[in-house]
């Protein structure tokens, strides 16, 4: 009899040490799930999310007294893009974008007039550089983002 | 009398060791079906997301003719789907001397309607109505761009 309660003690000991180890790695692995689940969900707004350039690449005027100049981008993927949240870099320089009587969706196929500026950016004739657009897609949790970059002329 | 006694004593820790046993292993059995069950989930996923189909068309600008008629240009245009996709006209781009680009939607087809250019047809656009006078970059135009999601070409103008 006197071997009884420490061996329920033990058995009782055993079995809440397991249960807690068990809600331990329970919730590790949930939390370990939950963000597979949110990546994998990410990828594929990613892979949706498209944009290109249908400027000609070998000509983009840039205007050096205004500062700016206009560029086409159309939706190539196959999800509807924020026209707000697009972002542009020219030769490294953050631009100032502004979408030019844009339609009311971005939806794939349709192509929007930017204007990219920056005070007193000036560029030379013939100047060839790395112009960077970012997009993002319209609907959100998650948000898929995309970006391009491609070498311009710019016909000064 | 001491083995008679020790006997039940013996099968009820043994009762109580593997009542616990079976209870953590069912624990851990079902921590491992949880997981592989995600992980198949998110197998599945990732499959997805490679499997996204982007548009991905192919054409051949043949030529861009241009004519002047002494009074107004014209510029024709020759398109022919060489791809595998159904291309939708409004989504096909032109520009002529990295002038703004224009949906091939606003031409005038040699087919109508023309809604779409389907693997291996060929179409024929004409823009008329160019004013050198109006708009220089009209004017003899040397290179025709042509962009559509993410393919694009570039012509001389003949």
């Amino acid at each position: 009899m006197g071997d009884g309660p420490s061996e329920m003690i033990m058995l009782m000991t055993g079995l809440i040490v397991a249960g807690l180890v068990s809600a331990v790695l329970l919730s590790t692995w949930d939390t370990i799930s939950q963000g597979l689940e949110d990546q994998g969900e990410l990828e594929i707004k990613d892979a949706k999310t498209r944009a290109s350039l249908i400027s000609d690449p070998s000509a983009i005027s840039w205007d050096n007294t205004n500062d700016r100049a206009f560029i086409y981008i159309q939706n190539s993927g196959t999800i509807s893009l924020n026209i707000a949240d697009t972002y542009a870099f020219l030769d490294g320089n953050a631009m100032t974008v502004t979408a030019i009587d844009p339609a009311d969706t971005w939806s794939k196929g349709v192509a929007i007039k930017f204007q990219i500026g920056k005070t007193d950016l000036t560029f030379t004739d013939g100047t060839e550089c790395f112009l960077t657009v970012g997009v993002s897609s319209l609907s959100t949790s998650p948000t898929g983002t995309y970006s391009l970059t491609e070498v311009v002329r710019l016909d000064v | 009398m001491r083995g008679g006694l020790s006997y039940p004593k013996r099968r009820d820790n043994m009762a109580g060791s593997s009542v616990a046993g079976m209870i953590v292993g069912t624990v851990f059995i079902i921590i491992f079906a949880s997981a592989t069950v995600t992980l198949i989930e998110n197998v599945n996923k990732a499959q997805e997301a490679s499997a996204v189909e982007l548009p991905s068309p192919e054409l051949t600008l043949v030529s861009a003719d241009w004519t002047w008629s002494g009074t107004e240009g014209t510029m024709a245009y020759i398109i022919t789907n060489s791809g595998t996709e159904t291309v939708d006209i409004a989504h096909i781009y032109l520009s002529k001397d990295g002038n703004d680009p224009f949906s091939c939607s606003t031409l005038t087809w040699d087919s109508n309607p023309a809604i779409y250019i389907f693997p291996g047809e060929t179409i024929t656009a004409t823009e008329s109505g160019l004013d050198a006078g109006n708009d220089d970059i009209d004017d003899n135009p040397q290179t025709v761009f042509l962009a559509v999601f993410e393919y694009s070409l570039a012509v001389s103008v003949t």
